[in-house]
């Protein structure tokens, strides 16, 4: 599902137009990128939460020339599944 | 990280205040948004929004394991996960804190401290020497004073001094120094020849007194007259006279004295020896310590908009590294290298190309210090 049939459902689940859903969605997502921003969880009920992870600075060696490189530490944006979410995705069967 | 949780009714708070929706209908969006997010990743295994990222579900096929307190063979059912991938745009905010940090490699060219371990046993010869010249010392006159005139070899400027003594550490350097005086104090042989010559030397006038700065290059003469004589004898394939007339310049300069007994040469030579160690003698980086003037550019640049002193450095010299050669060129215009103003004309100076060879490890670690002299400043 892509970013139009998103907002497609969402128009056709609340009854409004598409033009109005894309900027509430719009808005929602720049939301949602400014909580992440400041460090804060953003959870999305019944699915899981999106949150930041601290990485920390590493050493990684390049294995064909052998080179070391000192790889920075870093904040990057993950995703957790909760609860009962979890349970629905051991009954998917694969398709 | 803060582990704060936002709620559904945060960010509908937010959302109402973000856009014109009452809240009542931003409770339904959120709502709405979560219910059609969770159906469209169930059903179609990806969901993709713009702004954010795409969520998608991976198939994990089953495996057998062991469970960890039984020991019981296990398998664990083939299933699903959720992979996130953020966008891009999404990464970089969330990174802000830590984006000014780059991968850095770690590999410095550490070359010369190999040389230590070599040389360590010649530096108990050394410590011998000194044994030696205390033992004759104690025996015949009180030690004497050595002022040496300079000799035409040196060109070197005495800034070689400072910025050596920053560039390698002593301790490496001062074992190479002693290892090139220790043949000489420990060959008999050398003495006699040294004895005429200091006879010889002892009817040429004496020097006068000389200021502190000459001093410096006086014991950098003494160093590169060593070691020279050092070297030649060692190889012997010099002829003697050479080596006589070598010496007789060295000393021609030195106080008058007595000096006839065999502990001399020694002492003159545990005397460069010991001065060594303050100093450097080879002078192998010269490029690296001579002051640098920019009087020859290349081009004038006017600073885009978002543009960089690295990135300059980058187009011009090939390596980021090297912007610090701009900035001394430029100084007057930038006062802060980190912030340079949009439109300040920076002219690229020609530099010397031993300066920016990639292939010389050691122009970068140059460059890296001058980086941190500048940006450590403030």
């Amino acid at each position: 599902m892509n970013n139009k049939e998103l907002q497609a459902e969402l128009s056709k689940k609340l009854g409004i137009s598409q033009k109005e859903t894309a900027a509430h969605l719009a808005a929602f997502v720049e939301e949602v990128n400014v909580q992440l921003t400041e460090g804060k969880q953003v959870a999305f009920l019944g699915v899981g939460v999106l949150e930041v992870r601290k990485k920390e600075s590493r050493v990684s060696v390049n294995p064909t020339t052998q080179k070391r490189m000192l790889v920075p530490q870093k904040l990057t944006p993950a995703f957790r599944v909760t609860g009962t979410f979890k349970d629905k995705l051991k009954n998917q069967s694969q398709s | 990280m803060s582990d704060e949780k936002v709620n559904v009714s945060d960010l509908t708070d937010a959302l109402a205040r973000r856009t014109t929706i009452t809240k009542k209908n931003a409770e339904a969006f959120v709502a709405a948004f979560q219910d059609i997010f969770q159906e469209g990743l169930l059903r179609d295994k990806n969901v993709k929004i713009t702004g954010l990222g795409t969520f998608r579900l991976q198939w994990v096929e089953p495996r057998r394991s062991v469970n960890v307190q039984t020991g019981e063979a296990i398998e664990i059912a083939g299933h699903y996960k959720v992979v996130f991938a953020p966008e891009t745009s999404l990464k970089e905010r969330v990174n802000e804190p830590f984006s000014h940090l780059e991968t850095t490699s770690m590999d410095g060219a550490p070359v010369k401290k190999v040389e230590v371990s070599k040389e360590m046993p010649l530096q108990k010869l050394a410590s011998q020497a000194i044994e030696i010249q205390d033992i004759l010392s104690s025996i015949n006159e009180p030690e004497p004073v050595v002022e040496i005139q300079p000799e035409p070899v040196v060109e070197t400027e005495p800034e070689v001094v400072k910025y050596e003594a920053l560039d390698v550490p002593t301790s490496v350097e001062t074992p190479s120094a002693e290892r090139r005086y220790t043949p000489v104090a420990t060959v008999e042989e050398s003495k006699p020849i040294l004895n005429t010559i200091s006879s010889n030397a002892s009817m040429v006038p004496a020097p006068k007194k000389r200021k502190l700065t000459w001093l410096w290059i006086t014991l950098l003469a003494l160093l590169l007259g060593g070691g020279g004589f050092a070297v030649y004898y060692f190889y012997g394939t010099m002829i003697q006279t050479s080596v006589m007339n070598l010496v007789a310049d060295w000393q021609s300069d030195k106080q008058p004295k007595q000096a006839i007994e065999p502990a001399k040469p020694v002492e003159q030579v545990a005397v460069a020896a010991t001065d060594s160690i303050t100093e450097t003698p080879v002078v192998e980086t010269s490029v690296f310590d001579q002051p640098r003037e920019y009087t020859e550019f290349i081009a004038d640049v006017r600073v885009p908009d978002g543009g960089r002193l690295t990135l300059i450095s980058q187009k011009y010299y090939g390596h980021k590294d090297f912007w610090v050669y701009i900035y001394e060129a430029n100084k007057e215009k930038i006062q802060n290298p980190d912030k340079v103003e949009v439109g300040t004309l920076v002219r690229i100076p020609k530099l010397n190309p031993e300066l920016i060879n990639l292939d010389n490890s050691e122009s970068l670690v140059y460059a890296r210090k001058l980086h941190d002299q500048y940006v450590g400043l403030r």
